[in-house]
């Protein structure tokens, strides 16, 4: 029976289908057998992150309906063994599906595989109610933004009141340059408010943009900040023991940073 | 009615008070309709929409109220101010009305009532606590450390409310930005209150909200309403402060002591 992880944020465009697409291929790439499962129905996405929008053929919605068996419906990513994405139906809206119904997938998908990354649309509506409705815990995404914030205390006041109690915080896009200037809520003061358990803190990387739009997920490359921050996250998840590096203005990135805009 | 029962209601045909068991809206039957109506709507005007989404008593005493009338108020109070009225959980009600409106247990109420406003201590005038109208006795009552008190052992998080009317909140915990703390009595928050707090939420204005570090977005006691200065952010150090109203206005200072 393997983990089925939810991840939400309440807030849009803070990086949930960034984290699974690349958490879910460093999971892959450490071994393990992953699926990740699009719950964003009508607005999907992480097929065009994880670059396999065109071989997407049959999606969770005509697995619901009964026109396709669940095995058939899961793409398979061929650039990486053991890594597999069940689609969104971009025809349908949520309301289409009950959160019996997702439930009953992912349960499924847990029985063949060691984890099922289910990335929840955002809002608090039945799209997050269906996304949740069979995870065992949870990887709550939030940049370090006052109003992030507050849209993350609240799902994880929803997720504990549905008795998701292994909560887990990735604080994405930091600046330590604006932390620095004081314009930008540091990890402390993100936990002071959200206090659950910190899985890893992931540095803002102008690389980002690029391989989402490429559909190449920035692990594959794993070099740059953000990608190293998301193995190191994904090690975690797969129980090792991986200290939280702390992200400091002047640190290798910084001076990266300075270089490339030539101020150094 | 008669002059002292008349008294209870300090010359307004409805009083709005908190029990243990949930809100209690006394109307004066003998009260034309249209003087009852600008009475609750006066009563309510201060208490804004605090009190949505929670459930009413009407309590009509020992007088009975035409069907009509009685759904002219019902619909007052739930179209206007959104509480919802629900059967009176009291079964021999008109007989306790009856005792509650003689002549001697109001001079007595009276009477409790002004022993009450002398002490030092932050007590409830508005709201009757404890004194659910059965055969309690008035005086064991009348001790400000007999008020029901709920507890809450957690944290607030955003969007999360706690609600009692009836007496004050104790939180173990923090009451995060976006969460709302709600109650008759005092308030007091043994952790970060960052969110809102109302004490005094019935109307009372010597309910005080204590916090061990206090940056709420909102402070609000009795009809008063006031917000933090700017500054406020960042604030992380732990020393108690409380907020009342002194001179017509919500201050804030270092709790050492009443």
């Amino acid at each position: 029976m393997g983990k089925i992880i939810v991840t939400t944020s309440g807030k849009g465009g803070v990086g949930k289908s960034t984290s699974v697409a690349n958490i879910g291929t460093a999971l892959a790439m450490l071994g393990r057998s992953v699926v990740v499962v699009d719950a964003d129905v009508g607005l999907r996405n992480l097929d065009i992150i994880m670059g396999l929008e065109s071989r997407v053929v049959y999606t969770s919605m005509n697995v619901i309906d009964g026109e396709c068996e669940l095995e058939k419906a899961l793409v398979t990513d061929r650039r990486v063994d053991n890594l597999k994405l069940l689609a969104a139906s971009q025809r349908n809206n949520k309301t289409d599906i009950q959160p019996d119904q997702m439930k009953e997938v992912c349960l499924k998908l847990s029985e063949t595989h060691d984890f099922v990354l289910v990335d929840s649309p955002a809002g608090i509506e039945q799209g997050f109610e269906n996304a949740s409705s069979a995870a065992n815990s949870a990887l709550v995404v939030t940049t370090p933004e006052v109003s992030a914030v507050r849209d993350a205390d609240r799902i994880i006041g929803l997720l504990q009141s549905k008795d998701i109690t292994d909560l887990q915080l990735i604080i994405n896009r930091l600046n330590p340059e604006l932390v620095k200037r004081g314009d930008m809520l540091n990890q402390f003061d993100v936990l002071d408010i959200l206090s659950i358990n910190l899985i890893g803190i992931v540095p803002e990387d102008t690389e980002i943009v690029g391989a989402s739009n490429r559909g190449l997920p920035l692990i594959y490359d794993g070099t740059s900040g953000a990608a190293g921050a998301y193995q190191r996250i994904a090690r975690r998840l797969d129980g090792q023991d991986v200290p939280i590096p702390e992200f400091r203005a002047g640190s290798w990135l910084g001076n990266l940073m300075g270089k490339i805009l030539g101020n150094n | 009615m008669n002059d002292s029962a008349r008294e209870i209601f300090d010359g307004q045909a409805v009083q709005l008070k908190g029990f243990r068991d949930g809100l209690r809206l006394m109307v004066d039957g003998s009260a034309s309709i249209e003087e009852i109506e600008s009475s609750i709507r006066k009563r309510m005007s201060n208490l804004g929409d605090s009190l949505a989404g929670t459930s009413i008593v009407l309590d009509t005493g020992n007088q009975h109220l035409s069907d009509p009338d009685l759904e002219r108020i019902s619909k007052l109070i739930y179209e206007a101010y959104g509480l919802e009225i629900i059967p009176d959980p009291i079964p021999t009600k008109t007989e306790q009305a009856k005792e509650s409106f003689s002549p001697e247990r109001s001079e007595k109420k009276q009477a409790d009532a002004k022993e009450i406003i002398d002490r030092p201590i932050p007590v409830q005038e508005q709201v009757v606590l404890d004194t659910k109208p059965s055969s309690v006795d008035m005086q064991q009552h009348d001790l400000p450390s007999r008020e029901a008190t709920c507890i809450i052992r957690h944290s607030l998080r955003s969007g999360q409310v706690e609600r009692f009317f009836e007496g004050n909140i104790v939180l173990f915990g923090d009451v995060n930005p976006g969460a709302e703390v709600i109650a008759g009595g005092d308030v007091v928050i043994l952790g970060r209150l960052r969110g809102l707090a109302h004490a005094g939420a019935l109307g009372n204005v010597e309910s005080v909200i204590v916090a061990m570090n206090l940056t709420p977005t909102q402070l609000r006691i009795g009809h008063l309403i006031t917000r933090p200065p700017k500054n406020n952010f960042g604030k992380r150090k732990m020393q108690p402060e409380i907020a009342c109203i002194e001179n017509g206005s919500i201050s804030v200072k270092t709790f050492d002591g009443f």
